[in-house]
């Protein structure tokens, strides 16, 4: 169960990643005593002026450590892996990304829309 | 209890949300009219959390939020299929992001949506359905 200072925590985090023009509805944001785990995909939204880059990820978690409230995070991100310190672009898994849209029990959507690609849904943050 | 609004104006997503909300412990009031929507949000003192679609017929969920906050500061999710609707090519909607989801209280789900996603990002804004309720008046902590 989410404590208030873990909301506040949360609040801490999406804030942040409003600041760098992180797309919310890609991500999903859970913290713990502290703990903040990102899951999802870390993209701009459309029509932003430049493309996420390994420097300005880092750069956002960075940031996101400087916030009295959170201790540590744990990224679980699909789009970017941070090896030797250093973050990069993942290819895209295509194959995956059907595999969520045909995952049931989601919501329907109304006649004649469509998703975003990629991720065309919400990330499972679990 | 936490108490959850739900405006949208597909009554399928609205039976769908109440149902699953509902099953979570959420106490949840839904409208698919945004101006009944409105009138709600100026009455009910006892809200915790609004999920709002963006495109409606009477009132845009931008405008109705935009409206909303200029009176009341309460976490928003909003619901929507159309991901371009935060494109930032528009002015209205990088004003929006600058000044009104730089505090952390707005998230945003794409339909379709597994629930669990659902879940999780309602967690995350407001808490379970029986934990305290949040400050939103705190904003940003840093």
């Amino acid at each position: 169960m989410a404590t208030q200072t873990d909301l506040e925590a949360n609040r801490a985090v999406r804030g942040i990643m409003v600041k760098h023009w992180i797309d919310l509805g890609r991500v999903s944001i859970r913290t713990t005593r502290g703990v903040a785990h990102v899951y999802g995909w870390l993209l701009r939204l459309p029509g932003a002026e430049s493309e996420l880059t390994g420097p300005l990820v880092q750069a956002m978690f960075d940031e996101i450590l400087r916030s009295r409230k959170i201790k540590r995070v744990i990224p679980h991100i699909e789009n970017w892996t941070n090896k030797d310190g250093m973050w990069r672009p993942v290819e895209t898994n295509r194959k995956r990304r059907s595999a969520l849209i045909a995952r049931p029990g989601k919501m329907d959507q109304k006649d004649g829309e469509s998703g975003a690609s990629p991720p065309e849904s919400s990330p499972r943050s679990s | 209890m936490k108490r959850i609004l739900c405006i949208d104006d597909e009554p399928a997503v609205l039976k769908s949300l109440r149902k699953a909300l509902k099953r979570e412990g959420y106490e949840v009031l839904v409208t698919d009219d945004p101006l009944e929507g409105l009138r709600i949000l100026r009455e009910e003192e006892r809200l915790d959390l609004v999920t709002l679609d963006i495109k409606m017929p009477e009132k845009n969920g931008f405008d109705l939020y935009r409206e909303m906050r200029s009176f009341r500061k309460l976490p928003v999710l909003f619901a929507t299929a159309y991901p371009r609707s935060f494109n930032l090519e528009s002015e209205s909607v990088v004003k929006m992001w600058e000044t009104e989801f730089s505090d952390g209280t707005t998230d945003i789900i794409y339909k379709p949506f597994d629930l669990q996603v659902l879940f999780d990002k309602v967690e995350a804004l407001i808490g379970g359905p029986n934990s305290p309720a949040p400050d939103a008046s705190h904003g940003n902590t840093d």
